[in-house]
């Protein structure tokens, strides 16, 4: 029934891509604030890329605020696509879209400065 | 022959039994022509 | 069968140069001549012993002039428990000599090493065969009975005013029963009971064929009839030749009580009326044999009390240490004998164990399922057994009572979630809510069991999160029991994502703030050791 969560970080132009793939639960946490550093490491902004993400819950949200928590601190602008809809209204519901933007899909979040 | 004497002992395939017998039998004997006619509902020999 | 053999010996590079050298320039080859049954030869043979030289023979014999016709001089027999295995044929030696006294010694000394050795060689063989053939058919046993177990029910239906029960024992063969049911539109239930000829593996394929035929065609066609009868239409080229299904349908009016089935040759059903034991009939052709069929339709409108008993034949066919079938007359007896504790299905095996003795093996795959209509009470929602517990339920008055789609439970393991939230999706399937409030009450379900296994069951996997879903005309309800005792669901607070942005608040706490946004209304109840969560999702524009 789990699949595994998975992210790896990918550059682009103007800053790094954290790919994710699988469940967003308490048990991402390490595997993602692992691939927000790697991709902190760098310049630019940071994009979380859902696509691949078949389920979130709540502690998997408590995991997404705690990397937006580190974002904050270093100031460093987190955004996100590939969301499905009732995902962007969980997203809305929980007022985390006022912290990171959501794009459409990736050209709209690549293209956004 | 105690090579084939041995392997009775031991105990193989029928194929293999046949075949050593007939290779003793042909040693010993030196016959112009040998050959064996097994039952067939005793066992199927494969080739 | 007879074989030729002049091989060269694999161990012994001199000896095979020897034999070599012998079978190209000098030792020929000649066509084995069996020597059949009752042949004066065989019967020289098996009298003397020891190697025969042919030119001493004077008898007629068709296998003796075959020799000699060949070139055969001496026959050295191979006799083992009495029996003529074999012999060897020898022509005449290439120095001319004659056999001496001493070779056909030798030569009988040989065979008489050989017979014995011949003898145990096969049994091992086929020991070794036989052993192979056992574990080739163990593996098929294995296969046949996994298929088997993933494709019967997991779970009853549970309807308001029935009780169903089902009964499913393999053989140590696996044969081919099986038994499903199937919801359907306007409250009514499918029940299948079938059985395919054969046993293993192929059985356990044409079952799983028949019955995923049975479910599509269950969902086009609203008369048994015609569902037995596209589905043997559909079965006739699939089915291995030899092969067919026997299978009885039936569709509960679950409302009106009324039960109407098409039986493709399976074992009618027997109804515990309450004026007696009655067979209902309803005859056609197995599915499966041959297109075109058509099936004769029966209907039977079941009262408060009556139970409808079917069966596969391996009850019926169940014999006794004596050797007496258990038969349909005494199926009928005991289904229509009403006991103080009104078991049907336990009744029924128990008393065809009895038959059987303790000591017996099963000889066919048994099925049983049992359908009894406890109370005919129309739309009363009072009707509905509530969990264990007291979960109070909204009193419906009005319209029609709640009807339970699904009950179940999930162990208190992380993760668990998302098995209930497919086994709510699933049984909410018919209701087509619209996709976007479909996925609100996923999550909303998701949170709550994730709740009930951490905070209610504390992870302790030996305590189950029981959900139930159930629906009537406007709303679905998905009820979460966990046994957390009397601690009431708090308020759900909103949780301040400011302040966990910045440390100051935990970055957790947004379960029950999700549900609550999640569903029109969420209601929570605590009844001794066990709290319950209802969650309630309106119907309202369902597709």
């Amino acid at each position: 029934m789990e699949s595994v969560f998975e992210a790896t970080v990918s550059r682009t132009e103007d800053g790094s891509v954290v790919v994710m793939s699988g469940t967003v639960n308490r048990a991402a946490k390490e595997a993602l604030e692992s691939a927000y550093e790697e991709a902190a490491s760098g310049p630019g902004k940071i994009l979380m890329d859902f696509r691949g993400v078949d389920y979130i819950n709540s502690t998997g949200i408590a995991v997404i605020v705690g990397v937006l928590a580190i974002a904050r601190a270093e100031h460093r602008a987190v955004g996100a696509f590939g969301l499905t809809d009732h995902y962007r209204e969980v997203f809305t519901i929980t007022r985390l879209s006022d912290f990171m933007t959501i794009y459409d899909n990736e050209t709209a979040a690549a293209a956004a400065g | 022959m105690d090579g084939f004497s041995g392997s009775l002992r031991q105990g193989l395939d029928p194929n293999t039994l046949v075949g050593g017998w007939v290779g003793v039998v042909s040693e010993t004997m030196q016959p112009s022509s040998v050959s064996v006619w097994i039952r067939n509902d005793f066992g199927t020999l494969e080739g | 069968m007879v074989q030729l053999m002049r091989r060269r010996r694999a161990e012994g590079t001199e000896s095979a140069q020897v034999e070599e050298t012998a079978s190209e320039s000098k030792t020929r080859l000649i066509d084995a001549i069996p020597i059949p049954m009752g042949d004066p030869l065989e019967a020289l043979l098996l009298s003397n012993g020891g190697p025969v030289v042919l030119r001493d023979l004077e008898f007629e014999s068709a296998a003796l002039d075959g020799l000699r016709q060949s070139g055969v001089e001496l026959v050295v027999p191979l006799i083992g428990q009495g029996e003529l295995l074999g012999a060897l044929y020898l022509g005449p030696r290439l120095s001319d000599q004659p056999y001496s006294t001493d070779d056909r010694r030798l030569l009988g000394s040989l065979a008489s090493q050989v017979a014995p050795a011949m003898k145990v060689a096969q049994l091992v063989r086929e020991q070794q065969a036989e052993a192979k053939e056992r574990e080739r058919i163990q593996q098929e046993l294995q296969v046949a009975a996994l298929i088997q177990q993933t494709l019967l029910p997991k779970e009853l239906p549970a309807i308001t005013g029935w009780q169903v029960d089902a009964f499913y024992r393999p053989a140590r063969a696996v044969g081919g029963d099986f038994y499903d049911f199937i919801d359907l539109e306007d409250g009514r239930l499918g029940v299948v009971i079938g059985d395919v000829t054969d046993k293993g593996v192929p059985a356990a394929l044409v079952m799983a064929t028949c019955r995923s035929m049975l479910r599509a065609a269950a969902q086009r066609h609203s008369a048994p009839s015609a569902v037995l009868a596209e589905v043997n239409d559909s079965l006739v080229p699939e089915i291995p030749p030899a092969m067919f299904v026997t299978c009885l349908y039936a569709i509960i009016d679950t409302g009106a009580g009324e039960i109407v089935f098409a039986n493709a040759g399976h074992n009618l059903p027997y109804v515990r009326s309450n004026g007696g034991v009655i067979e209902l009939r309803a005859t056609g052709m197995p599915l499966g044999l041959m297109p075109g069929m058509s099936y004769e339709e029966t209907s039977y409108g079941m009262g408060a009390g009556e139970v409808m008993v079917l069966t596969s034949d391996g009850i019926t066919e169940a014999h006794s240490p004596e050797g007496e079938m258990y038969g349909f007359a005494r199926l009928m007896g005991r289904v229509g004998k009403k006991t103080s504790e009104d078991d049907m299905l336990n009744e029924v095996v128990n008393d065809l164990e009895k038959f059987t003795g303790p000591d017996a093996e099963q000889e066919d795959d048994i099925t049983l399922v049992v359908v009894k209509r406890t109370s005919s009470a129309q739309g009363a929602a009072s009707t509905f057994l509530p969990l264990e517990g007291g979960v109070p339920l909204q009193d419906g008055g009005e319209s029609e009572g709640p009807q339970v789609l699904a009950r179940f439970s999930v162990p208190s393991e992380e993760g668990n979630e998302r098995i209930a939230i497919a086994k709510v999706t699933a049984a909410i399937g018919s209701l087509a809510l619209q996709p976007d409030r479909l996925e609100r009450l996923k999550t909303a379900v998701g949170e709550t069991v994730m709740n009930a296994i951490e905070h209610g069951n504390e992870f302790r996997s030996e305590l189950d999160v029981e959900v139930e879903v159930c629906a009537n005309d406007d709303t679905v309800s998905v009820l979460v029991t966990d046994q957390g005792g009397d601690k009431l669901i708090p308020e759900a607070a909103v949780p301040d994502i400011e302040a966990k942005l910045a440390g100051e608040q935990t970055p957790r706490g947004w379960g029950l703030f999700l549900i609550e946004q999640m569903v029109d209304e969420v209601k929570s109840t605590s009844n001794g050791g066990a709290h319950t969560v209802e969650l309630v999702m309106n119907r309202e524009g369902a597709l």
